[in-house]
This record gives C-alpha cells, structure tokens and sequence, in this order.
C-alpha cells in the first residue's frame, strides 16, 4: 500500500490537499491515519508555543502609515518592486482579533450578563487575579488566532470603530494613539462586573480570534490531573475541529473561554497531553453548567520523542473496522448512550442530537457489550436527514446504499464519523467539516 | 472595490507585528517594519489585502536579517531596556513569566532554518498555501513537508529548552 506523505498529509489537515484520495487511504491504512493524527496534535502545539508570550505592542495611529506612505511616494524609487499579488479572490481569511476585542470592549456589544451565570466561579485567588491583571488584555490578539480561513465575522461597522483597548506600556513615548479613555472600560467593567471579561483569560490563545463574538460568554475552567491527582501542566484542552483552546498551568488549571456564537449549550472539548490517553468530556455552556471540571488523563506509553524518531507511530491502537449494518440498535437518551459509549457526540452545531442509537454485536448479552457506534441524524436541506455514526475505530457499511444516496468518512477529534444520506458527497464533507 | 487600508490596518496590525517580531527577535524594528509594510501597500488593491500585507512583511523581514549581524550588539541592549520597561508596567509574576515564555519560545524559534521558520510563521499566521508559496519562493508541493518539519523542529527545541529550564532549577 502507498502511504501518504507527509506533506500531503499535513496539507490535507490544512484543508489544501485534494481530500477524497487521502480520506480513502486514512481510513484503510491505520498507520497513516495515526500519522495525521500526531501531526495534527503537533500544529496545535505549535500554535499554543507560538502563542506563548506572544509579541504585542501598541497600534500606531494609521496616520503614520499615511504619512509614511507619502514620504514612500516622494523618495528615490524603492530599491525593490514586490510583484502584484494574483491569489484566489475567495480566499477568505479571518476577520481579525483587533475587532473582536472592539466587540467586547464596546457597550452595545452584547447584553449585560445576569443570573447564575454572573456569578464568579470557584477558582484559586491566584487564577481570579490573573483573568483580570490589564497585561492580559494584551494576550487576546494572536496570530494563532488567524487561520481560520472560513469564518467570517460579520459585525456592525458601529462596533468596529470602538477603539481597541491597549494596555502596553510600549504606547508610551511613541507616535502611538494613546490607550482609550478609561470610561470605556469602566462602562464594560459596571455592564458585567462579577464575571472575568472572556477576553482577559491567558490561556485563550488559540482561539482568542474566534472566541468574543459578543453574545454568550461561557467559561469552561477545570483541572487537569493525572492518576495520582498531581496536576498536568501544559496539557491542551481544546474544542476538536476548531482552534479553541487552551494550555493548563503549572497546576493544572485552565481557563478556557468559550464565547463564540453557535457553539450551542454544551461543546465537546478534548484534553491531551503527550504521553497521555485523549479525554473527551461534554460540558455545558449554559447558566447553569460550568462546575470547575476535574480531567484524570490516564497515561500512555508514547512519549513525543518516540514520534520524532521513527516519524510514523499511531497515537491509538486503532480498533477494528466496524460494519454497522450488522448492529443491533437501540435509542438511549443522548448522556445516557455517551456514557455507555465513552466518548461524546460530535454534531454540526456543536449540539447534541435528541437521542441516539447505540449499535451492538448481535448476540453478545448487554451485561457484557460495550456499545462502539453510535448513529444519530441531523436534518440537511428541505426535509432531508444525514445519519452521522460515531466510534473510536472506522465504521463501514456493508449494505448498499438506496439510489441517490452518497457515503463519505473522516476522522475528526480522535472518532471515525461516516456521514450517509441522501444527498451528495460534497454536502456530506461540508457536513463533516461543520462537525465539533 | 476600494480597499479599506485602514481597516485593513485596525485589524491586522497586531498579526503582522506578532509576525515580525517572532522573525526578527526584535520588538523595535518589527514595530518600524509593520509600518513600513502597510506604508508600502496603501496605494494598492487587494483581493486579499491580509495576505498582500504579510507578504511585503515577509519580504521586509527577509531584507532585514541580512542586516541584522551588523546591529546585533545594539539589539541585545534595546532587549534589555525592553525587558525592564515590560517589568515596570506588569505585575513582578507575569512580567517573568511572559518573558520566560516569550524567550523560550524566541530560542525554539532560532533553531529553525530561515525559511523554516518564515513558513511556520506565515503558516501560524494562516496564509494559505499559495501564499506561502508566492511570499518564501518554495514550490506550492513543498510548503506541507515544510510546516511539518518545521512543527516538529519547533516542539522539540521547546520542550528540550523547557528540559533545560527544568534542570537548571
């Protein structure tokens, strides 16, 4: 069998490589799909690497630019042409943090939280004083922020032109504009005081573009922790398929702030750790939710180092194929079948389905089987409805499939999802890439 | 459609300076470079003036690091006066801790070749591939073998210099 390299693999998880080929190939060649599995854990290190004291600096007054810009126009001929660019006009790149945090920072961003959910939650004092040191603030604009390629942010113009709040002490003694007039902050400050501004935690880094869309803060805090309860720094702690996320500390605490629109009332978010086993948990997003998580990571014998060397060890033992025409289903209520199962549902909007089926080896007695695929819908288009299975290793199909149906698998957060339905299979990819 | 430069600006500024200042390990010149990059764009059209902007960034930056040897003994004296003003202006405990992140990450980032590192960069600032191409002079089939021998050069030099910090206490 011909493996894929690396470079297509990691082109492919950067959405820039043909994918049918390499999705056939993942799913068939478990090796591979281990590869692309470490090389997608490695880009997330790296952007929370780079998101590590991540240089910031007071933003000039644009009058400067101009006024530089004119000098330019005046001078000798600039000792270099840089050619016109020719790029694709549907490039379509993030709309950056600077906005977003105008979003926050702006009165009408948003109304005010109240209830439950203004209530601080329980973390150590030291935690409390960071979310809300002014140094943070800095931290919310990150080049990670940026990939995100599909998202844009649509926004009114009104908010855009909020001032960007900035709290370097670079501003001073510079051609800089000067940091905005307190009361804006202090606006901000009375409109939701007893809640963190979701801006300020430092451990958003990753996602810190996407997170502030202004409408429902939600803040997932927790502890990582490791069999003996010693606390796990620099795990990640992130939401599969997006680049939220968050690094836990020395103690194994983490703040991840999770405010971005249409994640729904609870997300999924995925704690790793080399040398640890993945977790996934379900958590709330909602008033109510968001008790302090506590994450046991078992460990595993994989250390990084191991990967770089031979460059090509599976992260899992992948579980054998699975062929869900031959379960036997049965419905159980969402939180019921995700304990059964052990991992949790990935669905489009980030919200749970209804209900879902677990499927069974026919003739194993309950007492004994561990459900490995669920299989729930979720509607597409006028009327029509996509089954979505769900399992830790590659599920098939050994049924043909109706007339006009289409079938199309991908891995995503460490499960295998096969998307069925009658429809075609660009609107399967298009449903599994919306899948969190 | 006229592009909007300041908008442009407002938004992307923090990026392109994140961008420059992790290339050139120097906050001064990466701030003068930013400037410099969107003084240089502002009469022109873009269909995508995000990318137009690192591009003439990254090739500023490249310009630059052939002059840097000269002014190095300089910026080693900017740094440190640096340092002491970030100190004054943030609390002891998160002054020390952004600087040691920012210098690990700063020392894991030198270890990479130029163009390593200029791709990661553009990648981390999520340039498509064509850009990436088009801005490094790489060949569109190479970026993917690029990032992630880059990715994996950068981890390891991170977490051997975590190591290192670990051991010296």
């Amino acid at each position: 069998m011909q493996h894929v390299d690396e470079g297509t693999l990691q082109a492919w998880l950067d959405g820039e490589a043909v994918g049918s080929t390499v999705e056939a190939h993942l799913e068939a060649c478990p090796e591979c799909a281990g590869r692309a599995e470490e090389l997608r854990a490695l880009g997330r290190r790296t952007r929370m690497i780079l998101g590590e004291g991540v240089p910031t600096s007071a933003q000039p007054d644009f009058a400067a630019v101009r006024r530089r810009a004119e000098h330019l126009r005046h001078a000798t001929p600039p000792r270099r042409r840089w050619k016109a660019p020719a790029w694709a006009a549907s490039v379509v790149l993030a709309v950056g943090v600077g906005w977003m945090a105008r979003e926050i920072a702006s009165p009408d961003a948003g109304p005010p939280l109240a209830g439950p959910e203004a209530a601080p939650l329980p973390v150590e004092p030291d935690a409390a004083s960071r979310v809300v040191e002014p140094e943070a603030e800095t931290m919310e604009v990150e080049p990670q922020a940026a990939p995100t390629r599909v998202e844009s942010d649509p926004r009114s113009p009104a908010s855009a032109d909020v001032p960007v709040p900035a709290a370097e002490a670079r501003a001073a003694g510079r051609e800089a504009t000067p940091p905005p007039p307190a009361p804006d902050r202090a606006e901000v400050a009375d409109a939701r005081p007893p809640l963190p501004r979701p801006e300020a935690p430092r451990t958003d880094r990753p996602g810190a573009a996407r997170i502030a869309s202004g409408v429902e803060p939600g803040v997932v805090r927790g502890r990582v922790t490791s069999g003996e309860g010693a606390g796990v720094a620099g795990a990640q702690v992130y939401v599969p398929g997006t680049n939220l996320g968050a690094l836990s500390d020395a103690d194994g605490s983490f703040v991840l702030p999770l405010t971005e629109a249409g994640l729904g009332d609870s997300v999924l978010i995925e704690v790793a750790r080399i040398g640890y086993r993945v977790e996934s948990r379900r958590v709330g997003l909602d008033a109510e939710a968001a008790p302090a998580l506590e994450i046991r990571l078992t460990e595993q014998a994989l250390a990084l180092e191991q990967v770089v060397v031979t460059g090509a060890a599976p992260s899992v033992t992948p579980e054998a194929s699975i062929d869900a025409s031959e379960l036997e289903w049965s419905e159980l209520p969402v939180a019921e079948a995700e304990r059964r199962l052990g991992f949790s549902l990935l669905a489009p909007d980030g919200s749970p389905p209804d209900s879902v089926a677990v499927g069974v080896s026919p003739g194993v007695p309950e007492a004994e089987s561990t459900p490995r695929v669920a299989r729930f819908t979720v509607p597409v288009g006028a009327g029509g409805a996509v089954t979505l299975y769900q399992s830790p290793g590659p599920v098939g199909l050994s049924e043909a499939l109706p007339e006009g149906h289409a079938t199309s698998a991908r891995r995503i957060g460490g499960l295998w999802v096969r998307a069925t339905g009658p429809v075609g299979t660009e609107t399967l990819d298009a449903l599994l890439a919306r899948l969190r | 459609m006229k592009t909007d430069w300041a908008a442009v600006y407002r938004e992307a500024h923090r990026d392109v300076f994140a961008f420059l200042a992790w290339k050139l390990g120097d906050e001064d010149r990466a701030l003068d470079l930013a400037q410099e990059a969107f003084a240089r764009v502002l009469d022109r059209e873009a269909d995508d003036p995000r990318s137009l902007v690192f591009r003439v960034a990254a090739n500023l930056a490249r310009d630059e690091v052939r002059l840097v040897v000269r002014r190095r003994r300089h910026l080693k004296l900017v740094r440190v006066e640096e340092d002491v003003r970030a100190e004054a202006a943030t609390p002891p405990d998160l002054a020390l801790e952004r600087r040691e992140g920012s210098r690990r990450v700063r020392e894991a980032l030198a270890r990479l070749s130029e163009t390593d590192r200029e791709v990661l960069l553009l990648w981390n600032a999520g340039l498509s591939y064509d850009e990436i191409a088009g801005s490094s002079g790489l060949a569109r089939g190479s970026i993917g073998t690029t990032i992630a021998r880059a990715k994996r050069k950068l981890v390891a030099a991170y977490e051997a210099g975590e190591v290192d910090d670990a051991a010296r206490g």
